[in-house]
């Protein structure tokens, strides 16, 4: 528990809430609530995108969400992709107002995640969308930097591109400071961040 | 090539102290930013001595440089990546101009750069057709207002929140406020449009990992993912010091780079970026191109006394405490790079004659090298120019210096090795002096060359009697 | 360390002391003779060379460190009432000589025992009580040479709290260059004259009698800003507040 609590802590002044929920269903009930609280940003509908990933699937938002009529998204990719991003994912992505990913590791000692891109962990999912919520499992949670990178060599697979085309370290929701040294959130990446914890 | 205006450094000085609106921002900067680094430093659990390990670092990757990017090619490349070798920035551009021209692009966004300021590349963009937007907050505000960045890291410092205000009513379109989060969503309603139309990504790089092959971009605001991630095509711009060798670098240079940059523990994004989207990934740009850029620094790096300004991140840390930065602003530096890291890199890209007042107007205070996250000996090379300047350097296309201000200093160092000589100049000028002391004993006007002392301050006139002469008559007592 | 204690000490006077601030040689000598230590001083002494070394006449600042070796090189050791020139002979004569292996191992025997004044008395002779009284506020303004390349930071301030009667009060960016600078300050006279108000202000604001500080080049800078604004304010070299 003392990298949750440090991370916790680490966190705070970041306006990174963490919060830890005790299995899948209870934190299929908070993001839920969340997802129900929030309200768009661009437009009146709500609707939510989400990586096809266990973590995720378990929490069967579908589910959870339908009665609400809040769509949720889980696009896959397809290997004929010509553009950049498909046509019907881009507009599930830019039209969700809360983008759900999980995430390969998260640093205590800073507060960070990192992800990294696949097959259906999509890049714009933790971007686009005018909230982020990261679901990660417990022993997730890493000291720092220093274990990220030892780790990472050590990891099973890796090849010579097993970072990925994008790994990418999120600490906090977006910022800016360009006006005056005034921080405000939110400046082109998710205004917020949510970071659920599942404790087994 | 971006504009120099380096020459105009004394009299866009003076306007900039004049500036009251600017002192107030440079001050505010100064204060929260500069002492918020030195917390920071003094907070990590190594001490400020962990910059001496990125020092060796960088230093190790400056050093074998050949290898390392030759290595970080043939990464990328493997990753999927196309990787392009600049020798100038005229080359740099006609580059980016012919992928442009390859894929079909029309709209570009960018990423905070200051590489591509050096090189000029949204006038060469805007020139051949194609729509350039700056995404970074304070980089968009300069460009609607059509000016150039004060600040590596907060390039609208100069600008308050009543001037971007009017600004966006002006050119948003949008009802005047000057509440800075009503601003930042005015901007970011604009530019979330842009992202997601645009055809071309184009960032520049913080650094690079030869062992993998990525680029690593550094933002708080979101916006170089924005502009990586949705545009069909991305160019990455990188000084050609920006590798180092490993990955596990990056880990002392990014708790560093966060806290020189910005007193954070961490960056709000860093993106380690490898090449295009993977076969059978969701999203990520079709293509992906590396461009790296000498445009001088190859005659850095074989200069030894230079070589270390290679180390440098541009976090801008040293503009932070400059006590000089901290009275002129960036644009009295008359080129993108400004600060401390500007006052030795600009004459090295643009001259040394020609960048002169850059490196001679600096007192040599040494804050700068005790900010720097990879503690770079500034002064040093302030030092080091200030005697190529005086004594000429063909390498640099440097001419020897003022012939005048040489005899002057050659006549003072044959008269300090002289003490009876030295007496009698001493004498002599304290005579004169006797006519210029006023009533209160001081001095209130020297003539030319001292003049500029007088213009705001006074000066004590030369004692009646050394503290050699003092010396002996004690002796004799 | 008692043999240490029986060294002499040879006056290195910097030459803007010798000529226009002889007082505060003499404050030195006073507070050498109090604690009893033997003094010599070569007068045939003049300038380390720092100004043609800062304006890049390398040459000319050669002539004046063989000079200054010259004079300096058997003396037992060095003091100077100057951060900045100690810094001169201890950082830049080795670098400004190391072409001429010769001189620059003389040059490394003379930077090894030359100390700025208060480094000299705290670090090495370890005293921080000179018994000095001074009656009043007193402001401490950190010199650039002395505080980053000697790491004089604590070593003035030690012997300013244990002068009785003298109250220290900080100013706020102590540590910020006064905008000096050699012949910074007649070349760039708008942005010199910039930095000096901000100092001089925060000087004032401390409500202080006089500012403190080990380099007369810096206090000579805030003075002639403070007597053109005609304030009370007075520069009191350290030497002169130790011999008090």
């Amino acid at each position: 528990m003392l990298l949750l609590e440090k991370l916790i802590q680490q966190a705070a002044p970041l306006n990174l809430p963490v919060i830890p929920v005790s299995g899948a269903a209870a934190a299929a009930a908070a993001v839920s609530r969340l997802v129900r609280e929030k309200n768009p940003e661009w437009g009146d509908t709500k609707s939510v995108v989400a990586w096809q990933h266990p973590l995720i699937e378990e929490l069967n938002l579908p589910d959870e969400l339908a009665e609400h009529h809040i769509p949720v998204h889980m696009p896959e990719a397809t290997p004929q992709t010509a553009v950049s991003i498909s046509g019907q994912m881009r507009t599930q992505v830019v039209e969700s107002f809360i983008g759900i990913t999980a995430a390969d590791y998260c640093l205590a000692e800073t507060a960070t995640l990192v992800i990294r891109s696949g097959p259906d962990q999509a890049r714009a999912i933790s971007l686009v969308p005018s909230i982020h919520v990261a679901v990660i499992a417990l022993d997730q949670i890493i000291a720092d930097l220093t274990e990220l990178y030892a780790l990472l060599k050590q990891e099973p697979n890796s090849g010579p591109n097993h970072l990925t085309n994008c790994m990418t370290f999120i600490t906090g929701p977006s910022k800016t400071a360009d006006i005056e040294l005034n921080m405000v959130h939110g400046a082109h990446g998710p205004r917020e961040l949510h970071l659920f914890v599942l404790i087994p | 090539m971006a504009e120099i205006r380096t020459e105009h450094y004394k009299s866009e000085a003076r306007k900039a102290i004049k500036d009251r609106t600017l002192q107030g921002a440079l001050a505010d900067v100064q204060d929260r930013l500069g002492k918020g680094t030195a917390k920071a430093y003094r907070e990590l659990p190594e001490g400020p001595g962990l910059r001496l390990k990125a020092h060796e670092i960088r230093m190790q990757a400056v050093e074998n440089l050949d290898i390392l990017l030759e290595t970080l090619a043939e990464n990328v490349r493997e990753n999927g990546g196309k990787v392009i070798f600049a020798e100038d920035a005229a080359a740099a551009v006609t580059e980016c101009l012919e992928i442009a021209r390859r894929h079909e692009v029309r709209t570009v966004v960018k990423g905070k750069s200051m590489v591509t300021e050096e090189i000029g590349l949204n006038e060469a963009l805007t020139a051949a057709g194609m729509e350039v937007t700056e995404t970074d907050l304070g980089e968009y505000i300069i460009q609607l207002a059509g000016e150039s960045p004060s600040h590596i890291i907060a390039p609208a410092i100069h600008k308050t929140r009543q001037q971007v205000g009017r600004l966006f009513a002006e050119k948003l379109g949008i009802p005047y406020t000057e509440d800075p989060p009503t601003l930042t969503q005015a901007a970011r309603k604009a530019l979330r449009e842009k992202f997601l139309a645009a055809d071309m990504g184009i960032s520049g790089c913080n650094l690079a990992c030869a062992e993998t092959g990525h680029i690593t971009t550094v933002s708080n605001e979101g916006n170089i993912r924005m502009a990586t991630t949705l545009p069909r095509v991305h160019v990455a711009f990188m000084g050609m010091e920006r590798v180092v060798a490993r990955l596990e670098d990056h880990d002392i240079l990014f708790r560093l780079l966060a806290r020189g940059a910005a007193a954070q523990h961490m960056a709000g994004y860093i993106s380690y970026i490898g090449g295009p989207r993977q076969p059978g990934h969701a999203d990520g740009p079709d293509a992906f191109y590396l461009i790296i850029i000498d445009n001088g620094r190859s005659r850095i790096l074989a200069d030894e006394d230079f070589r270390e300004m290679l180390c440098c991140i541009r976090c801008a840390a040293c503009l932070n405490v400059c006590p000089v930065y901290g009275k002129i602003g960036g644009h009295s530096y008359g080129y993108p790079y400004s600060g401390p890291v500007g006052a030795v890199v600009t004459p090295l890209l643009v001259g040394i004659d020609r960048a002169k007042h850059l490196f001679m107007g600096e007192t040599l205070c040494g804050a700068c090298k005790d900010a720097c996250p990879v503690d770079i000996d500034i002064p040093r090379m302030l030092l080091a120019l200030r005697a190529r300047l005086v004594e000429g350097d063909r390498r640099w296309n440097t001419p020897p210096g003022n012939l005048v201000e040489k005899s002057a200093y050659t006549a003072w160092s044959l008269a300090i090795r002289n003490r009876s000589l030295y007496d009698g100049l001493r004498w002599l000028s304290a005579q004169a002096q006797q006519l210029m002391t006023a009533r209160d004993g001081m001095i209130h006007r020297l003539p030319f060359p001292f003049s500029g002392w007088t213009r705001s301050r006074d000066m004590k006139p030369l004692a009646r009697k050394t503290f050699m002469q003092h010396w002996k008559e004690m002796q004799k007592e | 360390m008692p043999g240490q204690q029986t060294q002499t000490v040879s006056l290195f006077i910097q030459c803007l002391v010798d000529v226009m601030y002889p007082e505060v040689g003499v404050a030195m000598l006073k507070i050498f003779r109090k604690l009893g230590i033997p003094v010599d001083c070569p007068t045939n002494q003049t300038c380390c060379g720092q100004p043609a070394y800062n304006s890049g006449y390398r040459q000319q600042a050669r002539t004046a460190a063989r000079k200054f070796i010259e004079i300096f090189e058997h003396k037992e050791v060095i003091v100077c009432p100057s951060g900045s020139c100690v810094t001169t002979v201890r950082h830049h004569y080795p670098d400004l000589l190391s072409d001429e292996p010769d001189w620059h191992r003389r040059a490394e025997t003379v930077s090894g025992k030359t100390f700025e004044l208060t480094q000299y008395l705290v670090d090495v002779l370890g005293i921080d009580d000179l018994g000095a009284r001074y009656s009043g506020k007193l402001t401490y303004h950190d010199s650039c040479h002395a505080l980053r390349a000697l790491g004089l930071q604590e070593q003035p301030r030690r012997l300013i709290s244990n002068v009785t009667g003298a109250e220290l009060v900080e100013m706020n960016d102590s540590d910020r260059c006064c905008g000096f600078g050699g012949s910074f300050a007649i070349k760039y006279p708008d942005i010199s004259t910039a930095m000096a108000k901000d100092k001089v202000d925060n000087i004032i604001a401390t409500g202080a009698n006089a500012v403190v500080g080990v380099d007369i080049s810096c206090l000579m800078n805030i003075q002639g800003l403070l007597n053109r604004k005609k304030s009370p304010v007075k520069i009191l070299h350290i030497a002169e507040l130790l011999a008090g």
